[in-house]
């Protein structure tokens, strides 16, 4: 009775580590018994090693800090350039309309297919793999911002108008906090985006990071290293949206 | 009347930037760089449809993103219908799923490769990984957020579940699906680009890669517009089917 209690309360933390862990034996499992290249498919031992190699050898910790480096200046100038242009669109039509088709056009295409043009302009390195990165987070931020200013009740921007609220008032006290929650979900899905592209922009060309550990160890077929640092860009990924999450409930219930 | 200012504000904006864009290189604003004209871009695109080169590579980007789609909606959709309707396989699964679904997608390219082979292989199977995580939450969800009332009519009249699934699932996450296909064609295409981008022998991807090596810019531009068209086209069509589909569903809820 007990027991069963118990497993109800935690049904889905036991089932989903279940899940995890059937799937790490059946991973180890078909790569012992060969029904798969095990070159290819690797196995859970073999990426924990790559792992464990990776991080003694120090060169983790370098590449995890290039790779961050890169995310925190494209996300950061993400969000200093996204969130103004999102309140700027919903705070004007006349500017919604011109900045409406730039900034679809940029949602709808595949982004990546500017990294040559990146490449020619700004040479191979960091700096290309910013712009890339920005711009794949710049639109989500741009585009949740000026929904959540747009998506306020105009009943209650009236009632301010009727109150006698000045402009700046409007926007400091209605505006801005209203419109909040959509930011910060906004910055939350961008930072997913801008991690993609500075993986991306490794993974074309650099000399370092996480995205140039999955090509460089991708290429010499050594796909335990390669698993390992997907891994570690997954964590990094979890890591950064649910720090993000937090702050996000925060806000949430504050705002109910 | 809103949407006539909509239209000339829009297509004014677009104009003065293509005029700034035409102008700069001219007259020596921009110096470092080239970024070509809007003029010469067209003459390239004019040039390469001419030739009729652009046309093959455009077939076969359409032919590996239209198979990997296909097949990412024949595993999203169903395997979300499950998901959706079932408690424990969706909690079992669900951490497992959620890794995959943080995971770019596209740094999994160099494996793709190797297990599928350059070109055609790999880059199907980068649309279909892409593709498939979108429409798969998206019909879960969907599933989930359907009126129990309904499944308990069916099953009230002694309906099956294969009933349950056919007369109420399925045509109650329609909008959810449609979606997910809008985000998953997102998805897709960006696949695409990079699969071929990164390793293939043709494809729109793989000229861009290329006319980007040789530093030929006005050429590379043309691409690029033909890719974003491309992009934007599909994911517009299926915005309008998302539209009209909310709109109808709003009428039969009254």
């Amino acid at each position: 009775m007990q027991l069963n209690l118990l497993y109800r309360r935690n049904e889905s933390v036991i089932l989903g580590t279940l899940g995890l862990v059937a799937f790490l034996v059946a991973w180890e499992g078909v790569s012992r018994l060969e029904w798969f290249d095990p070159v290819l498919i690797s196995s859970p031992s073999l990426v924990a090693v790559a792992l464990k190699n990776w991080a003694v050898s120090g060169a983790l910790a370098r590449d995890l800090a290039t790779s961050l480096l890169e995310l925190v200046i494209a996300f950061g100038a993400a969000a200093v350039v996204g969130v103004p242009l999102g309140v700027i669109m919903g705070w004007s039509r006349p500017a919604e309309y011109a900045i409406d088709p730039f900034i679809w056009v940029l949602y709808a295409s595949p982004t990546v297919s500017l990294w040559p043009l990146f490449i020619i302009w700004l040479g191979i390195g960091i700096k290309s793999i910013v712009v890339l990165a920005f711009l794949f987070a710049v639109v989500q931020v741009t585009i949740n911002t000026f929904a959540g200013v747009r998506g306020i009740d105009p009943l209650l921007i009236r009632c301010a108008r009727s109150f006698n609220a000045s402009r700046k008032d409007l926007f400091f006290k209605f505006t801005l906090p209203g419109a909040l929650p959509m930011i910060i979900a906004g910055l939350r899905l961008a930072v997913g985006r801008a991690l993609i592209g500075v993986i991306i922009g490794e993974l074309f060309s650099s000399n370092a990071g996480l995205g140039f550990h999955i090509s460089y160890y991708g290429a010499k077929l050594r796909f335990a290293d390669f698993f390992a640092s997907l891994l570690v860009v997954v964590v990094v990924g979890i890591l950064a949206t649910q720090g993000i999450r937090i702050i996000e409930s925060r806000f949430a219930r504050w705002k109910t | 009347m809103k949407k006539q200012q909509r239209l000339w504000i829009g297509g004014l904006a677009i104009v003065i930037f293509l005029g700034l864009w035409e102008a700069a290189m001219p007259l020596g604003w921009v110096k470092v760089a080239d970024i070509s004209r809007p003029t010469l871009v067209v003459k390239a695109f004019v040039e390469l449809t001419r030739t009729g080169d652009i046309f093959h590579h455009l077939f076969v980007s359409l032919k590996e993103f239209f198979l990997g789609f296909a097949l990412s909606l024949v595993v999203g959709v169903p395997l979300g219908v499950l998901l959706g309707r079932y408690r424990t396989p969706f909690l079992f699964l669900d951490p497992l799923l959620m890794a995959i679904y943080t995971t770019p997608r596209v740094a999994m390219m160099p494996l793709l490769v190797v297990a599928f082979g350059v070109g055609f292989g790999a880059t199907v199977a980068v649309v279909f990984l892409g593709a498939v995580f979108p429409i798969l939450v998206n019909t879960a969800v969907g599933v989930r957020e359907i009126d129990r009332v309904w499944i308990r009519a069916v099953e009230s009249f002694g309906g099956t579940e294969w009933n349950i699934f056919t007369k109420v699932l399925l045509p109650g996450s329609v909008p959810p699906i449609v979606t997910g296909i809008r985000l998953g064609v997102g998805r897709g295409i960006l696949g695409m680009v990079v699969g071929e981008m990164y390793a293939a022998t043709e494809g729109i991807g793989q000229q861009i890669a290329l006319y980007g090596n040789s530093f030929a810019v006005s050429e590379l531009m043309a691409l690029i517009v033909v890719v974003s068209l491309l992009g934007f086209v599909f994911v517009s069509l299926i915005r309008l089917v998302e539209d009209r589909l909310r709109y109808r569903r709003m009428e039969t809820e009254v």
